[in-house]
This record gives C-alpha cells, sequence and structure tokens, in this order.
C-alpha cells in the first residue's frame, strides 16, 4: 500500500473551548506524524465550524468523493470524534474506507481498526464521541439556564433593554423603554397590531435596526420580561418546560396593564381567525416580481345557502405591475393535485428509482455566476499587468473600476433573482434513500386501489394544507389572458426529497388514517364488537345491499348521511368476521347530527 | 402527464461484465432523469439480467455517497458492494 494520505481536521466551538485542539493543533500533530512515517500528505480537509453530528459537512463530502476517485490511500485524523460524533455514520465511513482500500489512522487513538479488536475500540469510541455530542449540547443548556437563574442574559437585550457589559445583567433603556410603554398604552386602548406600528412608524419612533410592523409590534406586546419575567426557551420548548425567572430586571410595565392588554390582544383577533385555512400561505411567488403571494379570502352570501368562502393569492408588492391582481387558489389546488397525483402514482409504480435534488439554481444564475467569474479572472489579470508594467497606472485603474462596477451590477441582479442563493446550493447535496426492500403489506392507500386523487379529496383542509406545507417548498406559476393558471416550476422540500419512496407512501396512509374526514379504515371487527359499534354508527351491509335488502327510501337515506358525513367527521370501513372467515363489508356512519 | 428528461445515460461496469461474460446475460444501461418544471431528478439503475447459468437480475445504483452497497439483487432483495457482488458473481461458474 502506498503512502498517500489526507488530512482531516474538524472543529466546532464548543471543542475549541473545551479541549483545546484547535486547528492548527491538530494540523501541527497530524503533519508531525505524517513526516516521521514518511507519508505523502495529498490535501487537508478542514471542516471548521461545522458539527460532527452528521457527515453533510463541505470538506467531509470532497474527502468522500476524493477516496471513492481513489486518490489516498490512508485517512489520518487525530481522533475518532474529528471524522464524526455519529455512531452510524462511523460505520458508514469505517465500511466505506474498508470498501475504497483506505486506512484511517488516528493519532490520539492508535489502534488498527481493520483488525477486530481496533474495530471494537473504534465503534467504542464512536459511542463515547456521539455521548459527549449529547453532553456539550445538554451542557450548552445548563449554561444557559444557570445564566438565566442568575439573571445574566444569554442573548441579545430586547428592545427597551440593553445589557450590562460587565454584569450581563438587563438595563432599561430610557428612549426605548419610552416606545415600549406606549405600545402597550396603544394596545390598552384596543389598536390592532397593525394600527400601532403604523403609529409608531408616523411618530418615527426609535428603532436600531428594521422596520416597525406588526409582528414585531406583537413580539413587544406578548413578551413578559417588560414586567420582569424572563421566560427562557419560550419559543422552542414546550410549555411545561419553559424556564420562568421571576424579578429577572426592573420592569417597564405594570401587571395590570400586561393583564389587559392579554385581553385585549384575544379580543383583537380576528373573528375568523383559523377558521379559513389557507393552502398555500409563503409558497407561491408571483408570476412578474417572483416575491411571495399572501393569501386573502372573500365571501359571497347567497339566500339561505352558506356563505362560501373564496381564496386568493395576491401581490402586495408596490413596485409590481400585477399589485392588486387576484389567482385563484382553487385553480392552483387542482393543477397542484392532479401533478402530485401523477408523481405518486410514478413512485408507488418504479420503487426501484431514487431521487436526487436537482440544482434549484435558474440558467439565468448560472450565467451570471459565470461572467462573474469570467470579470474577477480578468480583474486578477490587470494586477499582473500592473506589476509586469505593461500598463500604466491610471488605465489599470480605470479598468478596475469598470470591472467592480460590473461586478456590483451583476451581483445586484443575482440577488434580486435569487435571494436565498446560498441555501439552495445546499439542496444540492440531498438525496432520497435508497429502500429497495419495498413492501407494500401495510399500504391501505393503494392496496384497496384508492390512489392519491382519492386521498387529495377527502382530506379536510387543515391536513391539505400541513400535506402542501411539508412536500413543497415554492411554486412558481403563470397566468395567460384568459385568466388560466398553470404551474411553471416547484421545488420540493428538503423533507419530501429525504424521503424514501417507501416513506413517503407510509405517511400518505398514515395521513388517510389520522384524517378527521372522508373514509377511515378500521381492522376487522367481529359481532360483539358490531353490537357495541351500533350505539354509536348507522351500519350499512354491503353484502344486504348486493342482496337488495334495501328499500330505496333506505338507499337514499344512507347515501345522504355518508355525504354528509364524508366531509364532516368521516365514515369508517371495516370488514365484519364471523368464525375467522370475512363474511360482510360495512360502512359505519356516525349517528351525531350535522348543524349546517 | 409527467414528463422527463433523460440528461445522462449510465453504462454498465466493466468489471461486472469481465466476470459475466461466459454467462447468457443482457444488460440495460440506467438513466438519470430530471422531471420537468420540478426540482426532482430520478435516477434508474443499471441492470444486468442473467439467464445463465442461474436467473439473477442485479440492479446497479449509480450515485455517490448514498450507501456504500450499490448493488441490489431483486432475487434475493438485499443489498451489495461492489466486492461482495464480484464474489457471487464469480460463485456462479463453480
Amino acid at each position: 500500500m502506498s503512502n498517500r494520505c489526507a488530512l482531516y481536521v474538524r472543529v466546532s466551538t464548543d471543542d475549541q473551548r473545551d479541549n483545546g485542539y484547535s486547528i492548527d493543533s491538530q494540523l501541527r500533530m497530524i503533519k508531525e506524524y505524517c513526516e516521521k512515517n514518511d507519508y505523502l500528505i495529498v490535501d487537508v480537509y478542514n471542516d471548521a465550524g461545522h458539527s460532527g453530528k452528521d457527515l453533510m459537512r463541505p470538506e467531509m463530502q470532497r474527502l468522500l468523493k476524493d477516496i471513492k476517485s481513489k486518490k489516498i490511500d490512508k485517512l489520518v485524523a487525530i481522533k475518532v470524534d474529528r471524522l464524526t460524533r455519529n455512531n452510524y455514520d462511523g460505520f458508514w465511513l469505517l465500511n466505506y474506507c474498508e470498501e475504497h482500500d483506505v486506512k484511517i489512522e488516528l493519532i490520539l487513538e492508535p489502534y488498527d481498526v481493520s483488525t477486530a479488536n481496533g474495530e471494537m475500540i473504534f465503534g467504542m469510541n464512536l459511542v463515547f464521541g456521539q455521548r459527549e455530542r449529547k453532553e456539550i449540547g445538554a451542557r450548552t443548556k445548563r449554561a444557559m439556564e444557570e445564566m438565566a437563574l442568575s439573571k445574566i442574559h444569554p442573548s441579545k437585550a430586547p428592545y427597551g433593554y440593553i445589557r450590562n457589559q460587565e454584569t450581563g445583567h438587563l438595563e432599561i433603556e430610557p428612549i426605548e423603554a419610552q416606545v415600549v410603554k406606549e405600545i402597550f398604552e396603544l394596545c390598552k386602548k384596543r389598536h390592532s397590531t397593525r394600527n400601532i406600528a403604523s403609529i409608531m412608524i408616523d411618530n418615527n419612533s426609535y428603532l436600531k435596526q428594521g422596520k416597525w410592523r406588526s409582528d414585531r409590534v406583537y413580539k413587544i406586546l406578548t413578551n413578559s420580561i417588560y414586567i420582569g419575567v424572563f421566560e427562557y426557551g419560550k419559543y422552542k420548548r414546550k410549555p411545561q418546560n419553559v424556564l420562568r425567572v421571576n424579578n429577572y430586571c426592573e420592569p417597564i410595565i405594570d401587571e395590570q396593564t400586561w393583564n389587559v392588554t392579554r385581553a385585549n390582544l384575544e379580543k383583537n383577533k380576528h373573528s375568523n381567525y383559523g377558521e379559513h385555512i389557507h393552502l398555500f400561505t409563503s409558497i407561491v411567488k408571483c408570476p412578474d416580481c417572483g416575491g411571495i403571494l399572501s393569501s386573502t379570502n372573500s365571501f359571497k352570501n347567497s339566500g339561505t345557502e352558506k356563505e362560501k368562502v373564496y381564496y386568493h393569492l395576491t401581490c402586495k408588492n408596490s413596485n409590481c405591475k400585477s399589485k392588486g391582481l387576484h389567482y385563484s387558489s382553487d385553480k392552483i389546488e387542482q393543477k397542484l393535485g392532479r401533478i402530485l397525483n401523477e408523481l405518486t402514482r410514478y413512485m408507488y409504480d418504479t420503487d426501484n428509482e431514487i431521487i436526487v435534488c436537482n440544482s434549484t439554481k435558474t440558467k439565468e444564475i448560472k450565467d451570471i455566476d459565470n461572467a462573474i467569474k469570467k470579470l474577477k479572472q480578468q480583474e486578477k489579470k490587470l494586477v499582473d499587468l500592473y506589476l509586469s508594467s505593461t500598463l500604466n497606472v491610471e488605465v489599470i485603474n480605470h479598468k478596475n473600476e469598470v470591472i467592480k462596477k460590473e461586478i456590483d451590477k451583476l451581483n445586484q441582479k443575482k440577488n434580486k433573482l435569487d435571494p436565498d442563493d446560498d441555501f439552495k446550493d445546499y439542496t444540492v447535496e440531498l438525496l432520497k434513500k435508497l429502500d429497495c426492500d419495498y413492501q407494500d403489506d401495510n399500504n391501505i392507500l393503494f392496496k384497496n386501489k384508492l390512489g392519491f386523487s382519492f386521498l387529495w379529496d377527502s382530506l379536510n383542509r387543515k391536513t391539505k394544507k400541513e400535506l402542501i406545507q411539508r412536500l413543497i417548498a415554492s411554486l412558481e406559476i403563470t397566468r395567460d389572458k384568459n385568466y388560466n393558471i398553470e404551474i411553471k416550476n416547484i421545488k420540493f422540500t428538503d423533507e419530501f426529497i429525504s424521503k424514501s419512496n417507501k416513506e413517503y407512501l407510509n405517511y400518505l396512509n398514515e395521513i388517510l388514517n389520522n384524517n378527521e374526514i372522508g373514509i377511515k379504515y378500521k381492522e376487522q371487527v367481529n359481532k360483539p364488537e358490531l353490537e357495541k359499534l351500533e350505539q354509536d354508527y348507522f351500519i350499512f351491509s354491503t353484502k344486504k345491499y348486493e342482496n337488495n335488502k334495501y328499500s330505496e327510501a333506505d338507499l337514499l337515506l344512507y347515501m345522504e348521511l355518508i355525504k354528509q358525513h364524508f366531509y364532516h367527521d368521516g365514515i369508517i370501513n371495516c370488514p365484519y368476521i364471523e368464525d375467522n372467515n370475512i363474511v360482510d363489508n360495512l360502512l359505519l356512519i356516525p349517528k351525531t347530527i350535522i348543524k349546517i | 402527464m409527467l414528463e422527463f428528461k433523460v440528461i445522462q445515460e449510465l453504462k454498465p461496469s466493466n468489471e461486472i461484465l469481465e466476470i459475466i461474460k461466459s454467462y447468457t446475460y443482457i444488460t440495460k444501461n440506467g438513466k438519470v432523469k430530471h422531471l420537468l418544471k420540478t426540482n426532482l431528478q430520478f435516477i434508474e439503475p443499471t441492470e444486468y439480467i442473467i439467464t445463465y447459468p442461474t436467473t439473477l437480475t442485479i440492479l446497479e445504483y449509480k450515485v455517490n455517497e448514498i450507501s456504500n452497497k450499490p448493488f441490489y439483487i431483486k432475487e434475493h432483495n438485499e443489498k451489495y458492494n461492489l466486492k461482495e457482488i464480484k464474489q457471487i458473481l464469480i460463485k456462479l461458474s463453480n
């Protein structure tokens, strides 16, 4: 075996603080080791600032590629926890290296991983590494909690306060505190958060950065720090796990104001809040400006019939030429439903294929990237020309300025087209898990020949919204002169991409089972169970129906009940057994009365 | 209808072909297909269908870093790495 070796170093800030293995010290140790053993260093892979919780680190990914392309024979790191802190990943990496004839050498853990004993110690170290990662997390959590209990503010000071640099305690910032008081006073007078935000803008109220917006006002109004109570973990933890520290800092408002504003905030909630569910919140992009469309709805009352709700999407960008135009949510829903139906069917039929996420960069963005790259090369050449004295300084400066302006222009254009460019680059790495041993034993959806479109039609709006939000990251639409809406592009979420076909179909089945409307499927029932069910359900027997045992009036009544309950609280389908044989198929219709 | 565009053909591995050259087999190229109007690409595996001395359908998934076992034998319902698949194929002739 030759001695081409790769150096892998990694440090996360916690490690650096606790163990002192900085990147430099790791590199120094490994280089000394390589020199001593006469290894040829081919490349250094440096994942500074990346956690060892998984292998999705840029340099680790490059290393894996290089291992595969046989560029190296040895992988040297100081300890196994530099490579990974995850058990599963560690063994995977060991297998991967073995398969490509790469030997792992760990300087501070001198054992041969290719032997059975070595592998065992490697495994044990991995377990310790994983435990340490969890401990670091717990330690950080504990330290933050301790800080909170000692009234040392663990993060940035909220609006209205400043954090004392020496003690870490929160102190009132008089100008901001005055604004906070005004906000609470306005809320006391039952002004809405949006209204308060506009008043703040009109008054030109002090704000260090950003703009006065309704959500900012709401955050202030719901932050108990202003009555001196700090809630640590308010947004991330379950309510019962939130750490509440009383007398944390000097209050800005009194408790009475706080209580009155709670009641007002509750009263100010839109009466229809939560009733009208918009399926495409923050997903659909404006065909003209590319901004996210806002959700709106309108109502139609026609005599005695129930109020009909129309859901729309509209662009609120004041510079957009299609500002004020409405895009029908229902039309987008129809088109998307059709696409998801075909895709699900395709995934069900071809379970041996796997999905990878495509680069989401558009051609236009790629062209801009190339143009910027070329300009940067020109910029470099200018320096060379200056050094070789081919051109005089003035000409070089002028040309340099022209290039810089051009780069700025292109960057601006790129940002406009693709504001979350960095995020998109990451998604290219994601792959759908390979899941060959596909079995559809539990697959109610397709086993009963129902398919995705059945599921889609029988979902309530809340579940449908959840499904869309979990599968779709963004939607680009187009609209022609006749107001026909087409879907131009769909970006699926990382969650969808990383789910295997089997996991995806199981997820759909889960939704089908948990759905509050439509048909729910129940395991087989016997006679005593059926007798119990008869108290709460009307029983429709398929066998009786086939033998014409129902009168026409009965049938009409059952059909009407099924129709009503299907879209309200759902009906249940289950087989009926006698002596372990299925003898009938039943539909259970709830006896609850539906108010229309 | 879903529209796909084939962006890459994945040819069978020469190493495997060398081992199975004396067997009766057919191969089917794999494909990387882009599902148009989405950010999805589907990878169709390369297939080696051996009919003699035994019946074996081997699928090869040419993707990096997803699994270190890119081969799948339908009849066994198992995944294998290159070394293992070579051993299985060599055993066939014995």
